[in-house]
């Protein structure tokens, strides 16, 4: 078949390949550019809203036996904060960059499926909304967000709300499955001449592996959501006797471990880009990070249980999820301490990327530790469900994923938008950040030690009980002025920052390698691809990576 | 489980502060390392790259093999934890605990008897519970006291250890969420010498009588309304739905925790139970004020 050549200005003469413009230029697009900075910018505002949520949550609790919220209204905010928070900003959020960053990084001019991609964006988009529509009907979910049966189903909940929630993640979950299928396609299609697997950047790699745990743990929660329609709407009884209760539990969660890291592997990528570039030096043992990362996908699939410790499933399930569970500590550490040995004998720029990129280390750590209380089968059955498990996974996901897509949205912010971010409005946002977040959660490991269950609207006044929780209110303040700095500072450096140039940083990946932003075809030239870090290569011809590695 | 106070919780809490040792030295490892290495190799402003290099296969296997060491160190002592906690299956329950939404029916199988919200066990014993639901799931902890364990509709055969090695009350909570009023499901277990044990025992088995004439003007009313429906009361109903009143008098909290059991809090939650716990099953009653005064001065005397 002979290739077929348009005139230069034949794209002009077909109708359907014209320029829209305006609002229609956004919703219309299928640029993985625009589509990327939509998913952020959506979830951004979702996380707004979900950050209200969790405000109004600690104005409740700031005192013993409060009533400035009713109980209704309460076990809505915190099941709409969490499902918010996982499946309408965690989640966006990353596949948005990835959706950004995965093309440019690979030296590809789009995604392998365009049209798909505006589809995945737009499901999450309704879907979001479709769940929050609820509210207007007074029928919020109020159920948890991990709306156990019996509780979810139509004897006890009999309002609509867990069916907003399970049609909501349905239609967003659909919309997740197709963007992860993208993201393989395209990594295994796309990437550009000389870039082979062993040299894509870590980013790139880690959201293709979080690819997979999207494909199969989504499902699996898919699954499960129409399960519990089938008993919610016909009258069926799956989760309720003559089913068990208990198998929704090994549904949701053979979903929801997986789901963790699918929230933090895309972190990870980052904090791999960033660290190296801010030291100066390689990643220390590519090899090692990238392949920790597929030890980390497998074993996720294979510790839900450690949910369920207190369900009383048997020595032999606790023992194997158990151990299963502590095994993940093995590759986390390898990734931890590989970043340290990154930044050792490198020259350290404290740029706000790397701020929030170093105190990840440490505060992810933390996570890491109180992680262990739970894959110890006996101390998970006095912390599970407690307040110590909100703090541990709060400084996983703040201080894990969230710090690490704050270090991203400082890095990347220069290439999308073509200026750089205030690093002062930078550093008061890092600052405010860091002080909150430890003193909004580090106290809730006692409150938890101490006996106060999680998802409680009050609690009576309890020795101690009232301080710590008055702590924690004010730690949740300070961090809401520190995104209000954020915000502040994306609104205006997108008018008034500098300029950003191509490569503001002198990093060494192929986004760097194209104007900031990038043209609607992304490259005009690809430099030659010898090593992971092809820009370094060319800065360097004396001495070049494809020289050291192998 | 700060103050543990049991063979078992005490067995738990050595784990976890052994972990949380372990976990501090790691954290401090990671940390000195991190704040070291930010201030060894800040940079110092001059524009050259410093020596580049990808990695060290030696340092890497190394920082493989330790953790793993570790996590097999903790999982050896945490299989003697689940011994000392593990219920054995040939012995039946001390008590049987019932989840509602959101209250706890408490049964002595063998003394006969069947009590709410507030649990007595014998000081120094290992007592066996069993854990059931009525309606959706519900989580049995007593902090101080041993592990938490859940309760789960059709799953009638959990079991869980607790003691005392100390008299005293001892705070628990339904720890699993269960509807709008999770947060008032608390429980209170009250540990006691032998002697005085058992003697609540005998008490227990033994039905109250009205103290007075306003009492026993109270005992009509209650029988003529609609609580006879839902209530148990020793020699006057069997009804199973709602908590059993035969000694409701001595019990120190009223709506699983919300309220202490006074004459004031008594009268206004049969007046209007959902001014003070909103949901509930309870309807309220618009009384007399004199068949009210009755109402809760029967109720107050059954001790």
């Amino acid at each position: 078949m002979s290739e077929i050549s348009l005139a230069p200005d034949a794209a002009d003469a077909l109708p359907g390949l014209s320029q829209p413009s305006g609002l229609l230029r956004w919703i219309a697009s299928v640029d993985h550019k625009q589509i990327g900075i939509m998913y952020i910018v959506g979830a951004l505002v979702f996380f707004v809203i979900g950050g209200l949520e969790a405000m109004l949550i600690r104005a409740q609790l700031a005192q013993p036996n409060a009533k400035l919220i009713s109980p209704e209204f309460y076990n809505q905010l915190f099941t709409m904060h969490g499902v918010t928070m996982v499946f309408l900003v965690g989640m966006p959020i990353l596949i948005g960059f990835g959706n950004y960053l995965v093309p440019l990084q690979i030296g590809a001019h789009d995604m392998a499926f365009p049209r798909l991609n505006a589809l995945g964006l737009w499901l999450f988009i309704f879907g979001g909304l479709l769940m929050y529509f609820s509210f207007f009907i007074g029928q919020a979910p109020d159920q948890g967000w991990f709306s156990y049966a019996p509780l979810a189903e139509q004897p006890y909940t009999s309002h609509r709300g867990p069916d907003y929630w399970s049609l909501g993640l349905f239609v967003t979950g659909i919309g997740s499955v197709s963007g992860a299928i993208n993201v393989i396609v395209t990594v295994w299609t796309m990437r550009a001449p000389g870039l082979t697997m062993r040299r894509l950047p870590l980013f790139t790699w880690m959201t293709f592996i979080n690819g997979f745990l999207i494909i199969f743990a989504l499902q699996i929660l898919n699954a499960g959501l129409v399960m519990l329609e089938v008993d919610r709407l016909f009258g069926g009884s799956w989760f309720t006797p003559p089913g068990s209760p208990v198998l929704w539990q090994h549904v949701f969660w053979s979903f929801g471990h997986p789901e963790v890291y699918i929230l933090i592997l895309p972190a990870f990528g980052m904090i791999s880009e960033i660290i190296p570039v801010f030291s100066r030096k390689p990643i220390f043992g590519y090899e090692f990070v990238a392949g920790s990362t597929i030890v980390i996908g497998f074993l996720s699939f294979t510790v839900w249980a450690h949910h369920m410790f207190a369900v009383d499933l048997g020595i032999g399930w606790h023992a194997f999820q158990s151990a299963a569970t502590m095994l993940i500590s093995i590759p986390t550490g390898i990734k931890i301490f590989s970043w340290i040995a990154t930044m050792w004998g490198g020259k350290l720029r404290f740029t706000t990327a790397m701020l929030f990129a170093a105190s990840f280390l440490v505060i992810f750590t933390i996570g890491g530790i109180t992680g262990v209380t739970f894959a110890l089968v006996p101390t998970d059955w006095q912390t599970t469900d407690t307040y110590y498990v909100v703090a541990h996974f709060h400084y996983v996901l703040v201080g894990g994923t969230f710090f690490a897509v704050y270090a991203g949205v400082y890095y990347w912010y220069p290439k999308v938008v073509g200026r750089m971010l205030s690093e002062r409005l930078g550093k008061w946002h890092f600052w405010l950040n860091f002080a909150g977040l430890n003193l909004t959660f580090f106290v809730q490991h006692f409150l938890g030690l101490m006996g106060m269950p999680r998802r409680v609207y009050t609690y009576p006044d309890l020795p101690g009980w009232g301080t710590l929780n008055l702590i924690s209110t004010l730690g949740g303040l300070i961090s809401a002025l520190a995104v209000l700095v954020f915000v502040v500072n994306l609104v205006w450096s997108a008018r008034r920052g500098q300029p950003a140039g191509d490569n503001p940083w002198q990093a060494w990946t192929l986004e760097w390698a194209t104007t900031s932003p990038p043209p609607p075809h992304n490259f005009e030239e690809l430099p030659p691809v010898r090593s992971r870090r092809p820009l370094w290569d060319l800065a360097h011809p004396e001495d070049p990576d494809w020289k050291r590695e192998h | 489980m700060l103050d543990p106070n049991s063979p078992q919780a005490q067995s738990i809490a050595n784990l976890f502060n052994g972990s949380m040792l372990l976990g501090t030295a790691i954290f401090m490892l990671v940390t000195g390392l991190v704040l070291y290495v930010l201030w060894r190799y800040r940079s110092r402003g001059d524009t050259a790259e410093p020596r580049q290099y990808p990695g060290n296969r030696r340092l890497e296997i190394a920082w493989t093999i330790a953790p793993a060491l570790i996590v097999a160190g903790l999982f050896g002592w945490q299989l003697d934890v689940m011994r000392d906690t593990a219920p054995p299956a040939d012995r039946p329950p001390d008590i049987i605990v019932t989840g509602y939404s959101w209250w706890w029916r408490v049964e002595y199988p063998k003394a006969g008897f069947v009590t709410a919200n507030e649990i007595h066990i014998p000081v120094g014993r290992q007592v066996l519970f069993q854990l059931q639901a009525a309606d959706v799931i519900h989580n049995f902890w007593v902090p101080d006291l041993g592990p938490k364990r859940d309760m789960i509709p059709g799953h009638p055969n959990n079991t869980v250890w607790l003691a005392a090695d100390r008299p005293g009350v001892y705070l628990g909570a339904c720890s699993e969420y269960c509807g709008l009023q999770h947060a008032w499901m608390r429980l209170r277990v009250v540990a006691q010498p032998q002697a005085e044990y058992d003697a609540w025992i005998q008490q227990q088995q033994t039905a109250a009588t009205p103290a007075d004439a306003e009492a026993a003007r109270g005992a009509e009313v209650f029988q003529n309304l609609t609580c006879v429906n839902c209530h148990a009361i020793t020699g006057i109903s069997n009804a199973q739905a709602g908590p059993d009143l035969s000694h409701v008098g001595g019990r120190a909290t009223l709506g699983a925790g919300i309220i202490e059991n006074t004459p004031a809090n008594l009268s206004r939650w049969i007046a209007n139970p959902h001014d003070i716990k909103s949901g509930v099953q309870m309807p309220g009653y618009q009384l007399s004020e004199a068949d009210l005064r009755a109402l809760v001065a029967y109720l107050g005397s059954l001790k």
